[in-house]
């Protein structure tokens, strides 16, 4: 599995790492036009992203309008909706409103507000059917 | 008018009377107007015009009198010319009636010949037309008695003509009863009679009319409609009633159904929404109105798929919509899906979605769903737990699998800021000692843990969480003034967590979680942050246990070790442990010499058989004292020793400790002086003896002196001198008859020396008695002489003075303690008594002056009673 973990902030990017390292490759990205690049490199070589966790409030271009951005990039490769890159939005705001506005109209898979646990990730990617239910989420 | 009867015209010559009268009467009637004029002025008629107007009606009236008059006369006159003429005729057909009467006669018979055969026809028509009718009406009848209802007419009048029809029998209604009686009285008064009746009287007017009656339970369905005859006219009403009973019955319960479907689908605590092809919401009943917050008019016509799915539930359903719209996908689905309510706030549904199809053909979904965010909630709560026991377990894993203690801290809190999803944690143990907090554990930070690492807290929240021990939650720390110079502008800090570490009211330290986003920190998560803590608590404080019970277990092992006296533990009466003393004791080397030997191996024979005893107290519970026993050493020296032995739980086994001292020196020091004080009493019996030998020999030179000399006076002195000197002789005598060489009983003494005085100054027993009291007080020997030589004093002077010439008495001597141990001592007699002058401190005598001075010497008091002969009565100290 490759992930991309777009963060501006190290720590945070440090733990979601940590977890998801487990699990497959990961690349870094510190905000939207990193994680905007990183998704068409990855494209570019053939090996494309099936998970990007990527932070909303990021400076230059936030997660929203990366996001939106890296939807229309997939639209314009035609890709199917099955096929998409799977999104999962990582948010400080405890605010659901704009959770679930801003995620729903930039089409991401889910969402989860921070803190991000070991334990919600694992869940979410689970359910999202990105690692096996059996596999225990260490090693 | 009179002119045109029976036709003839009046002739004119015949009116000319009448007219002349007429004309009188018209004048009499202008003069009567005249005078009615006058009389009533111009009250009536003003002006003059109206006096012609009267005038003519007066003519008017006048003539028409008249005309009648004549009339009535012309009549008369008529009649009378009739009559005659009537007569003349009436006498010339008399004549003719005969001829007249045959001739009618046959034209009648003719007549009546044919009107009779035309009567014939008619009636057997008639006969006929009857039949038919009668067959017809039978027909009817019969028809109208089956039918299923009722059938009744009334008469314009709505009186009841007729009643047939099947329903009637159902209702055993003797209809008869009411043929002829009219509607208004049959019918029931009230709302519902006067409408049916209304309804009557309008079909009675040509309109046709209908209602609904209930008849014994039974429900009618009522058409009214005009009767009319041949012609059209109406004549009555014909009423039709249907029973409808099972029908009505059938379309209430329908009705009910319905209503019922209605409720349901209304007020069912279940979503129902009905979609239409394209998702548009048809139905969104008030259980979707309740889970989601929108109002039907919020969302009825608008997409479903649009509004209420949440991004990436809506991938899904739109993708499974789609493929039901394309016909592949079969309904009914069945799935489960998050839903942002109206306030934004989640909601899980389990949905049922079912087809509405329409003569095969799909016409929409009707979904159900229930709200199962209670049961979702309660999974996320054990999973929640779960995580927790996750990661409690990774913890005790940590702790069971990692060597240093430092290591372990460390592992513990990278495993604990993945459990809870912050970045950077420590684990910060307080130093009661110095008072400060320790990192023991730290991630996220550039500086690993160590004694000078700086920790999250800053010293106001660590003496906070000391102070409260509550966790302190801060969300916004970058812009509190208060972080400012510390770690969390450095890293960049918003949320922290610091979860004190209490262990039994004992402040440990504090967990400190933290994330450079202000996130919520939530039940859950804390939850999960407090179990932490609390497993980090237990687990350090174990540890501090663990040094301080390792750090006791050397000192006493040190106190053990180094203790003078032998420590020896025996557990099934083997030895298992053996002090140093123990060893030096036994007079062993090394452990091995004695460890796993009984103790009883190295007890002296003659100590056996008391070591057994006392290994039974001891089983008994008893805790024994120390005593003496003998032991043998390995070089086989005989030893003593004083041993106490205890029983008590040694490893979770039953063991008996043997404290042991050897104490063969002090044993052999006690022997040596026992025996020199022996030596000693022997001695001091010795020198008593001599000096009691001594005393003896001063008196008995005394009494050799007396016989010597007559001299009364000489002779009084003498013996004076050799009762004092006996007296003292006396207490030496006593002494070292006793075993106690210090005390003396002055209780024998006492008894010895008032006999010997009696005996001295040769009293008969009969003639003075001696009453002799005294407790059997031990006394010091430096006290007991001066008592003596004062009891020796006043005995005598009693002996001598009191009874002269031979008189009878007693002397009573008594000795007793007061409360204070002082010592009241009482010589008294009942003789003569003292001369009346006689001053006891001055005076004359030496015994008295003797007495006086050891009273003195014991700090005593005396007192002289003079009552019934004399008492001296001294307290002495």
């Amino acid at each position: 599995m490759r992930v991309l973990i777009v963060d501006d902030d190290f720590i945070s990017r440090r733990l979601l790492q940590k977890i998801l390292s487990v699990h497959g490759d990961c690349d870094i990205a510190v905000d939207g036009v990193e994680a905007i690049k990183a998704f068409e490199l990855a494209w570019n070589e053939g090996k494309p992203y099936d998970l990007i966790c990527m932070d909303i409030v990021m400076p230059n271009i936030d997660g929203q309008q990366a996001l939106r951005t890296i939807r229309e990039l997939e639209r314009e490769r035609s890709i199917h909706f099955a096929h998409e890159v799977k999104v999962i939005m990582t948010s400080s705001l405890t605010d659901p409103e704009s959770v679930a506005d801003a995620i729903y109209k930039g089409g991401a898979t889910a969402y989860l507000v921070k803190p991000i646990s070991r334990f919600s990730l694992v869940n979410e990617l689970q359910k999202l059917g990105l690692i096996d239910r059996i596999t225990s989420p260490e090693e | 008018m009179a002119k045109k009867k029976d036709g003839r015209p009046i002739s004119r010559i015949r009116l000319i009377p009448g007219l002349l009268l007429a004309m009188a009467l018209m004048t009499a009637a202008g003069c009567l107007y005249e005078v009615l004029a006058a009389l009533w002025g111009e009250v009536v008629v003003t002006g003059r015009t109206n006096h012609f107007i009267g005038i003519a009606f007066f003519m008017i009236v006048a003539w028409l009198i008249v005309y009648y008059l004549l009339g009535r006369y012309e009549n008369l006159y008529k009649k009378t010319q009739e009559e005659i003429a009537e007569r003349k005729r009436a006498e010339e057909a008399l004549r003719q009636v005969p001829a007249m009467l045959e001739k009618q006669v046959a034209e009648r018979t003719v007549q009546l010949a044919r009107t009779n055969t035309e009567l014939q026809r008619e009636i057997s028509e008639r006969r006929k037309a009857e039949a038919e009718l009668l067959a017809s009406r039978a027909k009817l009848q019969l028809i109208t008695d089956q039918m299923p209802g009722m059938v009744w007419t009334t008469d314009k009048d709505l009186r009841l003509t007729e009643i047939a029809g099947a329903g009637y029998s159902g209702l055993r209604i003797d209809t008869a009863r009411f043929i002829g009686k009219k509607l208004h009285r049959i019918f029931r008064e009230g709302k519902q009679g006067s409408e049916r009746l209304s309804t009557h009287l309008m079909v009675v007017e040509g309109r046709s009319g209908r209602y609904e009656i209930g008849l014994r339970g039974h429900q009618f369905d009522v058409r009214v409609e005009p009767l009319r005859d041949g012609t059209g006219r109406v004549i009555g009403s014909i009423g039709i009633a249907l029973d409808v009973t099972s029908r009505k019955r059938l379309e209430n319960a329908v009705e009910r159904a319905k209503e019922y479907a209605e409720n349901l689908i209304e007020t069912a605590n279940v979503m129902i929404i009905e979609l239409g092809l394209d998702g548009t919401i048809n139905i969104f009943n008030e259980g979707a109105e309740q889970i989601t917050g929108y109002s039907k008019n919020d969302l009825v016509g608008k997409n479903l798929l649009t509004q209420v799915l949440p991004p990436g539930e809506y991938n899904y359903v739109r993708e499974k919509f789609k493929e039901w719209q394309d016909g592949k996908l079969l309904l009914p689905i069945s799935f489960e899906s998050v839903i942002f309510t109206k306030s934004a706030t989640e909601r899980f549904i389990s949905w049922q979605v079912n087809e509405i199809r329409d003569q095969d053909k799909p016409v929409g979904a009707i979904c159900f769903g229930i709200d199962i965010s209670e049961r979702v909630r309660a999974e996320r709560e054990v999973a929640s737990r779960n995580q927790e026991l996750f990661a409690l377990h990774r913890i005790s894993e940590i702790i069971l699998g990692t060597e240093s203690i430092d290591e372990a801290y460390q592992a513990i809190i990278e495993e604990i800021c993945l459990a809870t999803g912050f970045p950077v944690g420590s684990i910060e143990i307080y130093d009661e000692a110095r008072q400060v907090m320790i990192v023991k554990g730290m991630t996220g930070m550039s500086s690993g843990p160590g004694s000078d690492a700086r920790g999250l807290l800053d010293e106001t929240l660590s003496s906070l969480a000391l102070r409260t021990r509550k966790p302190v939650i801060e969300t916004a720390a970058l812009s509190k003034p208060e972080y400012a110079d510390g770690l969390v502008k450095e890293l960049g800090i918003q949320t922290f967590v610091c979860l004190p570490m209490v262990v039994k009211d004992r402040f440990i330290g504090a967990l400190v979680l933290a994330h450079p986003s202000t996130v919520e920190v939530g039940g859950n998560l804390l939850s999960l942050g407090l179990s932490l803590a609390n497993e980090l608590a237990v687990f350090t404080h174990r540890i501090q246990i663990n040094e301080a019970l390792k750090e006791s277990e050397e000192r006493y092992r040190k106190l053990v070790e180094h203790s003078p006296d032998a420590i020896m533990v025996q557990a099934d009466r083997n030895l298992i442990f053996v002090n140093a003393a123990g060893m030096k004791l036994l007079g062993a080397y090394s452990e091995e010499e004695v460890v796993g030997k009984p103790l009883l191996d190295f007890v002296h024979p003659d100590s056996v058989t008391l070591v057994k005893e006392r290994e039974n107290l001891l089983e008994g519970g008893a805790d024994l004292p120390f005593v003496e026993e003998k032991y043998i050493r390995l070089d086989g020296r005989v030893i003593d020793i004083e041993a106490s032995t205890v029983k008590f739980s040694f490893y979770g086994k039953s063991a008996v400790l043997t404290l042991a001292r050897d104490i063969t020196d002090r044993k052999q020091a006690e022997e040596q002086i026992k025996a020199s004080l022996k030596e000693k009493e022997v001695l001091l019996k010795e020198i008593h003896h001599r000096v009691k030998n001594n005393l003896q020999i001063v008196s008995s030179l005394l009494y050799l002196q007396s016989r010597k000399t007559s001299d009364d006076q000489v002779l009084s002195v003498l013996r004076e001198s050799q009762t004092r000197v006996r007296s003292m002789a006396l207490i030496h005598e006593k002494l070292y008859q006793c075993d106690d060489l210090a005390n003396i009983n002055l209780g024998d003494y006492i008894r010895s020396l008032t006999s010997y005085l009696l005996n001295s100054y040769g009293v008969a027993s009969n003639m003075v008695g001696l009453k002799i009291n005294v407790e059997s007080a031990p006394l010091g020997l430096d006290r007991a002489i001066p008592c003596g030589l004062i009891i020796n004093e006043l005995v005598s002077n009693a002996l001598k003075y009191a009874f002269p010439q031979g008189r009878k008495g007693e002397i009573f001597v008594n000795l007793l303690r007061d409360g204070d141990g002082k010592l009241i001592l009482m010589v008294k007699d009942d003789g003569v008594g003292l001369p009346e002058d006689l001053e006891i401190a001055d005076a004359p005598s030496l015994g008295l002056q003797l007495v006086n001075t050891l009273v003195r010497q014991l700090d005593g008091t005396i007192e002289v009673g003079r009552k019934g002969g004399t008492e001296f009565r001294m307290i002495l100290s």
